[in-house]
């Protein structure tokens, strides 16, 4: 099953380059470094939607106590921490071209960065946290501070005046975007989706094969 | 093991993030519009003037996609050893 989802990320990834490199128009002002967008407002998408999954994850933790649970909050937010990390940079080298500075401190930009902190947080909390059920509640007010700096990241540019354009898709968007950038951006959005989700559910089995382990070694020692 | 996989995860990321941080301090940070010179520039050169930046982003994507996985499949393998370890070490007793 793990090896059918696989091949279809593998096959969506490659029409997806496709559709990026040899199919979508070039946009006439800020030339062939357009088609970062194809990647970086995706990735952003995913990083920002990890987070959601952390949260819930966590919170259905805390009132089932089912460790299934606490499996995809961890691995969603190791997840995460990579499409986060991957955000920023790729922001940054559409950045420059585009505005002439690799970064700035705009409001979008800015609680984009601390979302990647509270990534950075919620792992922190696990690693030396006090483990057990103490360390997870920690870690998920951490979860619950970045799903409520998701939403702000999305309507920065609505709520303040920021370097960023203004949202082009969805129900507040002040411009369209062309049909075929559209189109393109749709597919890779969903693509890299899927490829979050595959990630996801390979770290999620890894996770609970750690537990076990985790869980025998408890045992051996209050065997011995 | 895991404990230093778990360093591992967030000391990375972390001295990444220095590294930027402090980058940072030598970057202006005037906002910038849509109609900056940089951008008249850009218009200039021509629609493959930022080349390097498009194919920066999908090396960089990629090998970091690709770092994951790899990193993955090698804890992967270490979990496989320990399991392996830990049925000899039962079995002996």
């Amino acid at each position: 099953m793990r090896t059918v989802f696989l091949v279809i990320t593998a096959l969506l990834m490659l029409v997806n380059m496709y559709l990026i490199f040899m199919w979508v128009p070039t946009e006439q002002n800020l030339g062939i470094s357009q088609r970062i967008f194809y990647i970086h407002v995706p990735v952003a998408w995913v990083g920002m939607v990890a987070i959601f999954v952390v949260a819930i994850g966590s919170v259905l933790h805390l009132i089932t106590r089912n460790d299934r649970w606490d499996a995809i909050a961890y691995s969603g937010a190791e997840i995460g921490l990579v499409f986060g990390t991957l955000m920023l940079v790729t922001g940054a080298l559409w950045a420059k071209p585009a505005w002439g500075v690799w970064w700035q401190w705009d409001p979008k930009l800015t609680t984009a960065l601390i979302l990647w902190f509270i990534y950075i947080g919620y792992l922190m909390v696990r690693a030396y946290a006090p483990s057990g059920s103490q360390g997870r509640r920690y870690a998920s007010v951490v979860a619950l501070i970045g799903a409520i700096d998701a939403p702000i990241i999305y309507m920065a540019s609505v709520w303040w005046r920021t370097a960023h354009p203004d949202l082009n898709i969805g129900p507040l968007a002040k411009s369209a975007l062309d049909t075929d950038m559209l189109m393109v951006w749709l597919y890779s959005t969903v693509a890299f989706t899927v490829f979050y989700v595959y990630l996801l559910i390979e770290r999620i089995s890894m996770r609970k094969a750690e537990d076990e382990i985790d869980e025998v070694y408890q045992y051996a020692n209050f065997s011995s | 093991m895991q404990i230093s996989v778990h360093k591992f995860i967030v000391l990375v990321p972390l001295l990444f993030g220095l590294v930027i941080i402090l980058n940072l301090l030598w970057v202006p940070f005037s906002v910038v519009d849509a109609s900056s010179p940089n951008m008249a520039m850009t218009q200039n050169e021509g629609p493959e003037s930022n080349l390097k930046f498009l194919f920066a982003v999908f090396f960089i994507s990629w090998l970091a996609f690709f770092a994951y996985v790899f990193f993955l499949s090698r804890r992967l393998k270490s979990m496989k050893q320990e399991i392996n370890d830990l049925r000899s070490n039962i079995n002996e007793k």
